[in-house]
Order: C-alpha cells, then sequence, then structure tokens
C-alpha cells in the first residue's frame, strides 16, 4: 500500500509538471488567426454576439453587421455603405435613401429594401433597445403606431424601386449619423421571431449577415470564432479566423501572446499594459460621462447644497490619481475644449470653506445620513472614487453611507429613489444625449417631475440645421443645467484600444470604441 | 429497513416543498421589479412594449397560481429564462455545471486520495514525518481562508513564474479536458488544501480509534505484517466515517465553491450565482437554490442509509 | 451563601490558573490581545489615520515611512490593517454570542423536551447546516441588504447549528440525570430546570463553540467582503481590504494591498484557534464531547469490522 501511494503521488507530480511546460503559451498573431476580448452579451463566458440594436462597436459588430452608411471615426460625416447615396428635401422633413444593388446576405439571399423597412420598423416594436435610435426614429411620420403589439409598419417609410423614403415629423439633425450606427438585420430570417425579444433571439448564435466576416465556430459559453463570408461583395478579408474570447486577465493574456485587440477603461489594466512592449495603444477621447445624480428631495433640495459639491471634494487631484490620463475633470456636458461651451461655467476647485460657506447658506441638515450609491460594483476604480468622495464629505461635517447596489439599479435610481448622491455613468453618441436625459419620461423625469424647459430645448436642438442654432440651444441648455444641477459632471473617462503591433492596416485615427466606424477590419493583417 | 426509509420518504417530500415555496416566496418579497432588471428604463423602447412583456412572462397573474406555476415548470425541467441573459436558465446550467463538476470532483478525489493516505500514516505512526505534515495542513485549513489560498497561488504560479494559466477555462484551440488541465491544476489544488485539513484529521482520529480495537490487536498479536494490519483491518475500518463525511460535501458538487471559482473566475455554478445576486437575476437564484436544496435533501438522505447500514441503533428509533 | 461565592471565587481562579499554565492557551491569548490592543492604537502605532487619503503617494510599496506600503488612495496600510481588526472582531464576537445564544436556546429547550419540536428544530438545523453557508448569506444579504449589523444578524441566523448540537446532545444526557429528575419531583416549572439547573453543566462546550465560531465568522466576513457583499466599503475592516485582489493586476503588481489583511486573519484565527484548544483543554480534561463522538464511531467500526 505504501509503495503504491506513493508511486500514485510521484506520478500525479510528474503530470503536474509536465502539463505546466505544456501550459507554456506561444501563439502570436498570425494571417491565419488573432484573437480579440470582448464584452458580449449574456456576461462570465461568451454567450452570443451582443444586439448591435442595444450596443455596437464591439469587433465582432464592426466584422459582420453593415448599416445604410457608415461613419468616420469622429462619427459625424458618413460614407455610403449599403445605400449609394441620400438627399434630403427643401425643408428637410423627407429623407431618400437609395440602396445600392448586388449585395447579398451571408445565406446567398439578396439584400432588399423590405429588409431595410423591417430592420427600421422592428426597432420600435423590441423591448430593448438603444435609445439613439428611439430617439431618432420616434420622429417619422406613424412611429406611434408602432409598438410590441400594434401595427408593425410606420406609415412614414414608403419604398419606390431601390430608394426608401423616409417622411419626418419635424427636421432630424441626427438622423444621418444615427443611421450609420443602425445595423439592417435579415428579415427573411428573423420576421417570425419573437420581436419583442429579439435581444435574446438564437439568431446571434449564428447571424445571417452582410459583413466581410460570419460565424464560423460558436462554442457555447467559451468563444465565438468568425471567418471570411464568401458573399461579402468587397475586397477579401486578409484574416482568416478572427477569435473572441472573453479574458478574465487581459494583462496576463496580451502578455503571453494569448491576446491581439481589446479595449479598456479600467485605469490599472491601462497602467500594467504600458510594460507590455509588444502592444500598442491609442487613448480616446469619447463621450463618456461619468456625474453624480442628485436626489432633490432630501437634504439636497436647495440648489447652494448641490453647488457646495463643487468644491467639498478635490475633483482635480483625485480623478487624475485614480484614472491618470484616463480620467479628465468636466465641470459641464458640453466639457472645456469643446465647441460651445460656456466659458462662464466656474471650474471646480478645491475649497472646503467655500463649500461649508454655500451649505450654510442652504442650512443644509448635517444630521441626515446622504446615501451615497452606485451600480459598477465591479469596477475597482468607481469604488475608490467614491470612497474618496465619501470621506472628504465626511471631513465638511456630513455623514456618509456609501454602498453599491445589488441589483436592479434602474428601480432604485428611478422607482424606488433612496439615496441623496447617486453616481451614473453615459455613454454618448452625441452632447445632446447628456441634456436629452433630463426630460426623458422613463428616467429623470421620474425623479425630478416633468421638465419642459429641458424638454423644449432639447427637441430644437434635434431639429438645428445651422451651427449657430445649436450653439444658442446648447449654451441656453447649459445656463439651464447651472441653475439646476440635478447631475454634477465629474469627468469624462478616455478609452484605450490596445492592439499587437504584430497587426497592421488598422486605421490611422480610432473611433469610440463603443460605436460603430469605418476601421477597415478586412484590411488588417499580421505578421 | 423498508419502515425506515418510507419514514425518511416522508419526511424528505414535505420538507422539499416547504423548502420550494420558502424560496418562490422570499424571492418575490424582493423590492425589485422583474421587468426592470430585464430592460432597463433608459433602453426601453417603448412602455406599450414593456407590459406585453410582463404578460407574455405571467407577471401579472395571482402569485399563488405563478408559485404553482413555477413548481409545476420546474418538474418538467422548464427552469424558465434568465433575466440577465434571457438565455434559458436550463442551458446555463448546462453549460456551468460542467465546469464545476471538473473543478469539485477533481478536488474532492484529489483531498480524498490524500487524506486517507496522510491520515493512515499519521494515525499509524503518531509524531510521525506524515503526522507532522498533515498537523501544519490542519493548521493551514483552519486559518488561511481559501481564497487566499488561491491568490497566493495566482501571485506565485500564474504571475511569478508564470507557468500556470490564471483561468479562462476554454480558449479556442483548446476543447479536451487534457487541453484543460493546465486551467484545472490552481483552482483543483486551492480547493484541494482547503479541504484537505478537515479530512485528514477525521481519518486521522478515525485510525487512532480503530487502530485500539480488539481485532487490530488480535492481528498483531497473530503476527500479521504491520503493512497489513493497516491495509485490511485499519484502513477499510476507518473508511465508514469519512464516508459519511464526504456525502455532506455532495452539494458541493453543484453548488461549487463560490469563493474559489471567483478567484480564478471560473465559469461555474459559483460564479454564476453571484452573478445572478449581484444582478438580482431571482429566475436563476431560485432554479440554483431549489437545486441545491434537493441535493442537500438527497444527501442527508443517503447519510442516513449509510448511518443505518452502520450502526442498526439509528434504525431502530430516534437513536440520536 | 458566603460560601458559595467562595466557591465560585476559588473555581474561576482554578480555571484562569489552568488556563495559564495552558501553553496553547497562552500564546492564543497573547496573539489576540496584541492584535486588540494594536486595533484600538492603530493611529499611535503607525503614525496615520487610517482613512487619511493622499492620492498623489498611492501604490506605494513598503518602506520605512509606510511599512506596508500605502493603497490606491494614499491611505497607510498599517494603519488600515491594524485597526480594520476592530471591526472584524466585532462582527466575529458579537456574531458568534448571538449565534451562540440561538443555538444554546433552542439545544436545550429540543433536548429537553424532546419529541416533535426536537425533530422540527433538528431537520431545520440540517438543513441549513448542510445548505451551502455562502449562498444562504448571499440569499439573506441581497434581501437584508449591506451593513454591519446585517451581516452579524445573517451570520447568527446561518451558524447556530453547531452550537445546537452540542447543547442538545449534552440535554440528551443530562436529562435522565438523577438531579434532574430530582428537579421534577420537586414540580420545578420546564424553563427553570432547563435554563436554571442544566444549562450551567453544559457551558463547557458552549464556550468552546463560541471561541471556535469568533473564528468562523471572521473568515466568513472576509469572504462575503471579498466578494462586495459584506460591510460598507468606507468601513475599513480586513475582508474590506482584500476586495482589492479582485483586480488581477492588483494581485500581481501590488501584493501588499492583500497579502497583509489576509495574514492578519490568518494569524487572528490561528489566536482564537489555540484559545479555543486551551480552553477545551481546561474545561473539559476527560473531552467529554470527544469521547461520546468517538463511541459513535467505535459503534460504526465495529459493525463494518463484523460484517467483513
Amino acid at each position: 500500500m505504501r509503495k503504491f501511494t506513493k508511486s500514485l503521488g510521484a506520478l500525479g507530480l510528474a503530470a503536474a509538471l509536465a502539463v505546466s511546460v505544456l501550459a507554456v503559451p506561444s501563439q502570436a498573431a498570425t494571417n491565419n488567426s488573432i484573437t480579440v476580448a470582448e464584452v458580449t452579451a449574456g456576461g462570465g463566458g461568451v454567450q452570443t454576439i451582443f444586439s448591435p440594436w442595444i450596443n455596437s462597436g464591439s469587433i465582432s459588430h464592426h466584422a459582420m453587421f453593415r448599416a445604410l452608411f457608415k461613419a468616420d471615426a469622429n462619427l459625424t460625416s458618413v460614407k455610403p455603405d449599403l445605400a449609394s447615396g441620400y438627399k434630403y428635401s427643401k425643408d428637410g422633413k423627407t429623407l431618400t435613401v437609395t440602396l445600392k444593388s448586388g449585395i447579398k446576405w451571408s445565406d446567398g439571399k439578396d439584400l432588399t429594401v423590405d429588409d431595410v423597412v423591417w430592420s427600421m420598423n422592428s426597432l420600435l416594436r423590441v423591448a430593448k433597445s438603444n435609445a439613439i435610435y428611439v430617439n431618432a426614429f420616434k420622429q417619422i411620420v406613424g412611429s406611434e403606431a408602432v409598438n410590441g403589439t400594434n401595427t408593425t409598419t410606420m406609415s412614414g417609410i414608403t419604398t419606390k424601386g431601390n430608394d426608401i423614403t423616409i417622411s419626418l415629423k419635424a427636421p432630424v439633425n441626427t438622423l444621418i449619423p444615427v443611421l450609420a450606427q443602425f445595423m439592417i438585420l435579415p428579415k427573411h430570417v428573423l420576421a417570425n421571431e419573437d420581436i419583442l425579444k429579439l435581444d435574446t433571439n438564437n439568431y446571434w448564435k449564428n447571424p445571417v449577415v452582410l459583413g466581410p466576416y460570419k460565424v464560423g465556430t460558436f462554442s457555447q459559453g467559451n468563444f465565438i470564432t468568425l471567418v471570411p463570408n464568401d458573399k461579402y461583395e468587397g475586397s477579401k478579408p486578409i484574416i482568416k479566423e478572427i477569435n473572441i474570447i472573453v479574458s478574465s486577465n487581459l494583462v496576463a493574456d496580451a502578455k503571453s501572446g494569448k491576446l491581439d485587440y481589446f479595449t479598456t477603461n479600467d485605469p490599472d489594466t491601462i497602467r500594467a499594459m504600458s510594460s507590455v512592449s509588444t502592444f500598442k495603444s491609442a487613448p480616446l477621447d469619447v463621450l463618456f460621462y461619468r456625474y453624480l445624480v442628485i436626489n432633490p428631495t432630501g437634504p439636497f433640495s436647495n440648489v447652494k447644497a448641490r453647488e457646495a459639491l463643487k468644491y467639498a471634494i478635490d475633483w482635480n487631484k483625485l480623478v487624475p490619481a485614480i484614472y491618470g490620463q484616463q480620467g479628465k475633470v468636466i465641470n459641464s456636458g458640453v466639457a472645456s475644449g469643446m465647441s460651445f461651451h460656456d466659458s462662464s461655467i466656474p471650474k471646480y476647485k478645491y475649497d472646503k470653506a467655500k463649500a461649508a460657506a454655500l451649505l450654510k447658506e442652504a442650512n443644509f441638515d448635517f444630521s441626515k445620513t446622504i446615501r451615497l450609491r452606485t451600480y459598477n460594483q465591479s469596477q475597482p476604480a468607481v469604488m475608490l472614487i467614491l470612497t474618496a468622495v465619501a470621506q472628504q464629505l465626511t471631513e465638511i461635517g456630513m455623514k456618509v453611507e456609501f454602498l453599491p447596489w445589488t441589483g436592479d439599479a434602474t428601480t432604485e435610481l428611478w422607482t424606488n429613489r433612496n439615496y441623496e448622491l447617486a453616481l451614473k455613468g453615459l455613454s454618448a453618441f452625441n452632447v445632446g444625449e447628456w441634456f436629452a436625459e433630463y426630460s426623458n419620461p422613463a428616467t429623470f423625469e421620474k425623479l425630478l417631475g416633468a421638465q419642459p424647459k429641458y424638454a423644449a430645448l432639447n427637441s430644437q436642438l434635434i431639429q438645428s440645421t445651422t451651427l449657430r442654432d445649436t450653439g444658442k440651444i446648447l449654451t441656453d441648455l447649459q445656463k439651464l443645467e447651472q441653475q439646476d444641477l440635478y447631475k454634477l459632471p465629474m469627468h469624462f473617462l478616455k478609452q484605450v484600444v490596445f492592439i499587437s503591433k504584430n497587426i497592421s492596416g488598422t486605421p490611422t485615427k480610432w473611433g469610440n470604441p463603443l460605436y460603430v466606424y469605418q476601421n477597415n477590419i478586412a484590411s488588417w493583417s499580421a505578421n | 429497513m423498508v419502515s425506515f426509509l418510507i419514514r425518511r420518504v416522508a419526511i424528505l417530500v414535505p420538507m422539499a416543498f416547504t423548502i420550494s415555496a420558502l424560496i418562490f416566496f422570499a424571492s418575490r418579497l424582493s423590492p425589485i421589479d422583474p421587468i426592470n432588471a430585464m430592460v432597463p428604463p433608459d433602453m426601453a423602447s417603448d412602455s406599450a412594449n414593456l407590459e406585453q412583456l410582463r404578460e407574455e412572462l405571467g407577471l401579472n397573474d395571482n402569485i399563488i397560481l405563478q408559485y404553482f406555476h413555477w413548481l409545476k415548470n420546474i418538474a418538467t425541467g422548464d427552469f424558465g429564462y434568465s433575466l440577465q441573459s434571457g438565455e434559458k436558465i436550463s442551458d446555463i446550467l448546462a453549460l456551468r455545471m460542467p465546469a464545476t463538476l471538473e473543478l469539485v470532483l477533481s478536488a474532492l478525489i484529489l483531498s480524498t486520495l490524500l487524506a486517507l493516505t496522510l491520515g493512515l500514516f499519521a494515525g499509524a505512526k503518531k509524531g510521525g514525518v506524515a503526522d507532522k505534515l498533515s498537523r501544519v495542513l490542519g493548521v493551514i485549513g483552519i486559518a488561511i481562508p481559501d481564497f487566499f489560498i488561491g491568490l497566493a497561488l495566482l501571485n506565485v504560479f500564474a504571475f511569478r513564474v508564470e507557468w500556470l494559466p490564471t483561468g479562462n477555462r476554454v480558449a479556442p484551440g483548446q476543447v479536451t479536458l487534457w487541453d484543460r488541465l493546465p486551467n484545472l491544476i490552481l483552482p483543483v489544488s486551492t480547493l484541494t488544501i482547503a479541504m484537505l485539513a478537515v479530512l485528514i484529521r477525521y481519518t486521522r482520529n478515525s485510525v487512532l480509534d480503530t487502530l485500539n480495537r480488539d481485532f487490530v490487536k488480535t492481528a498483531r498479536s497473530k503476527g500479521v505484517p504491520e503493512w497489513r494490519v493497516l491495509y485490511s483491518h485499519v484502513f477499510r475500518n476507518s473508511l465508514g466515517p469519512v464516508m459519511v463525511l464526504l456525502a455532506f460535501r455532495l452539494p458541493l458538487l453543484v453548488g461549487g465553491s463560490i469563493l474559489v471559482e471567483t478567484v480564478f473566475q471560473w465559469p461555474g455554478i459559483g460564479t454564476t450565482i453571484i452573478a445572478a445576486v449581484t444582478a438580482s437575476d431571482y429566475p436563476v437564484i431560485m432554479v440554483v437554490s431549489m437545486i441545491i436544496a434537493m441535493v442537500i435533501l438527497v444527501a442527508s438522505f443517503l447519510v442516513d442509509i449509510i448511518k443505518s447500514i452502520l450502526d442498526p441503533r439509528v434504525r431502530l428509533g430516534g437513536g440520536n | 451563601m458566603k460560601e458559595k461565592s467562595l466557591k465560585q471565587q476559588s473555581t474561576a481562579r482554578i480555571f484562569i490558573r489552568n488556563l495559564l499554565r495552558n501553553p496553547s492557551a497562552v500564546i492564543g491569548l497573547t496573539i489576540i490581545s496584541l492584535m486588540i490592543l494594536g486595533a484600538i492604537f492603530a493611529v499611535q502605532i503607525s503614525g496615520a489615520d487610517p482613512d487619511y487619503m493622499d492620492p498623489i503617494s498611492g501604490r506605494l510599496g513598503p518602506s520605512l515611512d509606510h511599512l506596508m506600503g500605502t493603497d490606491q488612495l494614499g491611505r497607510d496600510m498599517l494603519s488600515r490593517v491594524l485597526s480594520g481588526g476592530k471591526q472584524s472582531i466585532y462582527i466575529g464576537v458579537l456574531a458568534s454570542f448571538l449565534a451562540n445564544l440561538i443555538g444554546t436556546v433552542l439545544g436545550a429547550t429540543a433536548g429537553y423536551l424532546g419529541g416533535k419540536i426536537d425533530s422540527v428544530v433538528m431537520r431545520v438545523s440540517e438543513l441549513v447546516m448542510t445548505f451551502p453557508q455562502l449562498i444562504l448569506v448571499l440569499i439573506f444579504v441581497s434581501l437584508l441588504g449591506q451593513g454591519i449589523n446585517n451581516v452579524i444578524i445573517v451570520f447568527a441566523l446561518t451558524g447556530w447549528m453547531t452550537t445546537f448540537r452540542l447543547v442538545r446532545g449534552e440535554f440528551f444526557s443530562l436529562r435522565e440525570e438523577s438531579f434532574v429528575e430530582a428537579d421534577r419531583a420537586f414540580g420545578f416549572s420546564k424553563p427553570r430546570i432547563i435554563f436554571r439547573h442544566i444549562l450551567p453543566n453544559t457551558m463547557s462546550p458552549i464556550v468552546v463553540a463560541f471561541t471556535i465560531n469568533i473564528a468562523i465568522f471572521i473568515i466568513a466576513e472576509a469572504g462575503l467582503s471579498f466578494l462586495g457583499l459584506g460591510v460598507p466599503v468606507t468601513t475599513p475592516t480586513w475582508g474590506n481590504l482584500l476586495t482589492a485582489a479582485q483586480n488581477p493586476v492588483v494581485i500581481d503588481e501590488y501584493w501588499w494591498l492583500w497579502v497583509f489583511p489576509a495574514m492578519s486573519i490568518a494569524v487572528f484565527v490561528l489566536g482564537v484557534n489555540f484559545v479555543g484548544d486551551g480552553l477545551r483543554d481546561v474545561l473539559d480534561p476527560r473531552h467529554k464531547s470527544l469521547i461520546a463522538k468517538s463511541k459513535w464511531k467505535v459503534a460504526l467500526v465495529g459493525r463494518l469490522g463484523r460484517k467483513k
């Protein structure tokens, strides 16, 4: 017995050592395959491709899906993609888009105007979708008739040959950029599915697509491999395989060559990546807001008390300490340095005495516990910055209780409202989205009550056709925002793209990785 | 024996029902609107769409009705859908269960083998090397939280010397169990070390007890070689209590070890539970707790049967 | 009356004397007292306020200025590790006390009365005991919310079974003793018999269980906080300090952020276990409970032996 167990133990040890040698990985990128890390629907493991109608911008979206237009890296000007061109009527209320012919889906069927019309109508019938599409499409004539149960078509969209004509209730200056983000899905595959729950449809495991790549292998819960789509009409993509994985340790995987591309905003990861010489990085200014939602019904009912938060916390020291170069302190929805920033807005300055004076003026009730909340519990940096905020508020005499919400943050934010200060993030498509929040009946209006002033300015903003008008409206909105201070802007958060130096053919200018733009994925190559 | 089994089953059934009701109604007490957990308001296209979703999910029904509906579905294997990902819960379980089984089963087997060997030698020769080693392991197992063992192993083997991968159970080109072995080593070692302490102590005591039995003394006095005494008398007779302890560990096979799975980002049931709790994905929480509870009931039933076979007094009447 | 107090005094004195003669109890008590003192005088020892932030000197490794380095907000880790003990120990002690209270009351009642009540409580305890504790705790936390007191309540509700079983076992054997028979003959009320007469005779295992539970709950707090579901992060506890290690970059590069808190837990828990061992020796020189257990085991083994 003793002998037996001994040899068994030795065998086990030997096996373990052998395996650990085998495990030393060396699989640098080649033209045959590259590996990208993505956050995908399902959480925890790659489950399916995210519906691009909810979030887009990942490599899998770039590689597989296409819209009528293709945006440039700034997301503002567009080039034709599925459409050959577009034309606005003089009053700006009718848009005619001409579809290219000869484009095929990956299953060999032709792309038709019906696919486009069906996609636009269906967006209003799903339960879950990105607000930028909804806000734009709600301006189309007949949109109110379409929802989960009722009519399935908008009267404002008609077709003739390859032309699609869209009639608007009022001009929408964001429609073309939004259409450049809106991915067309195949009617012939999805028409009979439950559109309400489209985001969880089996379609996403092996979607019929228009882009240069399609799903090759789908290993449930593990990884997805994309392979060239032979029905794609453009030049054939160079890289033969794109592996999409979920990485539990980006830095280690990048170092060991298991990973070739990812984007992140986690400061620790970014800091650690600076020592990985095989990667290059591109920090991107994106409209990613971090701000505090202030509940105006509690101790912060007086605007002076809300203003005190600008001075009670050392924003200019905390944000760089935690986010380094990635964080940029902002004092307005239109941050300084952006066009139309209202420079009369005072900059944040750490001044405890001023904060105390403002709180005194507001007759602030120091006996009430300030409930500081967040739902970004999984992000260490968020927990740190709010811990620091709690500490500095405690230092000026407040009683602060900082807790993350476990679970459904939207119910907590807008229905239960058991907080004084809550951290929120917003990845905005344009500045207008920051202000549109104030008059959203499903969110802020539940907290603040009806906001007709914001609503009026927001609809003017979306209809404005000249830069001068836009500038004026944005200035008015900033003034209004400073008057109310329901949201305290904290900082922008840059995204950083990390890509292996082996890969070439990538765009000279990267765009916001949370949206889709011309990133030439088909001409990437690896050596 | 038969009447004993019937008595145990008679307890089992009402307990299963009580648990299911507790799980169901406790999760309904929470103030969270499942629709909001599923579709955040800032992503809701239209309130009419949400109403329809509510209707489709049966959330407008009477709560008692919903309970029986849920029971019926569970009984027929229809576990419903996750709020977070919209996936079938049965799919999620099918995906995550093998990962947990792989981890826990390896650790259970490894720790049992090690504990039996070490415990046998430790008991056979008090104060010897095996005895000292098992004492050290016992102390480690008691004082050091299992996730700290995991963190330390990660730091040394995955980051310092870079011998072993950190987590990522499956990657492209890594499909078979053999491919995944390197990924298994660190989490399995962690769990094994954590489980070892109690097991060793148990085996050692059990061996010590057996050594004092008359039949051992008789065997020795008859001149049976010591290794034979140890193997065919002591070892086999010490197995009983260890089996009972192992039966109590069975629920781990389903529940996994939450902390160890979290440290290694192991995509098993443990991390699924954590994700579900932090996202208030209560259909998942309900199903997983229900399954774990059922496994526990069955396991304790098994323990009772083992006990009753080993000790007839248990069978004869409450003999607690 | 006087006689009785004298007798009590001398028992207490004997107990303390024995305890101080027991090496493992002395080691354990020394560790525990040092760590409690460290927690109380954290600021004086480290020379820094645990909450004082200096964001510019964050993430510094151990040095003479900061013996355990600084965290991401530039707070002194030594000060935080020392004062982190305060809440961790408080949670451990209070939760263990409450759990023992529940376990003792239920165990005494069930053990003395037996019958239906006993079997119901027994089933419940079996269920709670075998259900993976962390999952149970998670369910409670998601219902009750976070906070020190909630954590204590949750631990008490999920950790009373060991004591319950011990006390119940003792009562089973004690209720047949002649002094209890005599009590019953006198017509004393049940609560009086249970809590005034039998309970004092079962104190030893309760005290030992109380000590061991402290260690168990301190580890449980660390696990819960590590998952981000324990005590609010603004309160430094050993578990909360460990949350930093959720980030792989921290595990790799900022080892001082998690090694020191984890070591503190290990050392303190070790100390508590030493005291537990010592108490067991002193209070129960005959290892009554162990003997009872081994009797059962012997019975099992005997049966197996006969079978073959």
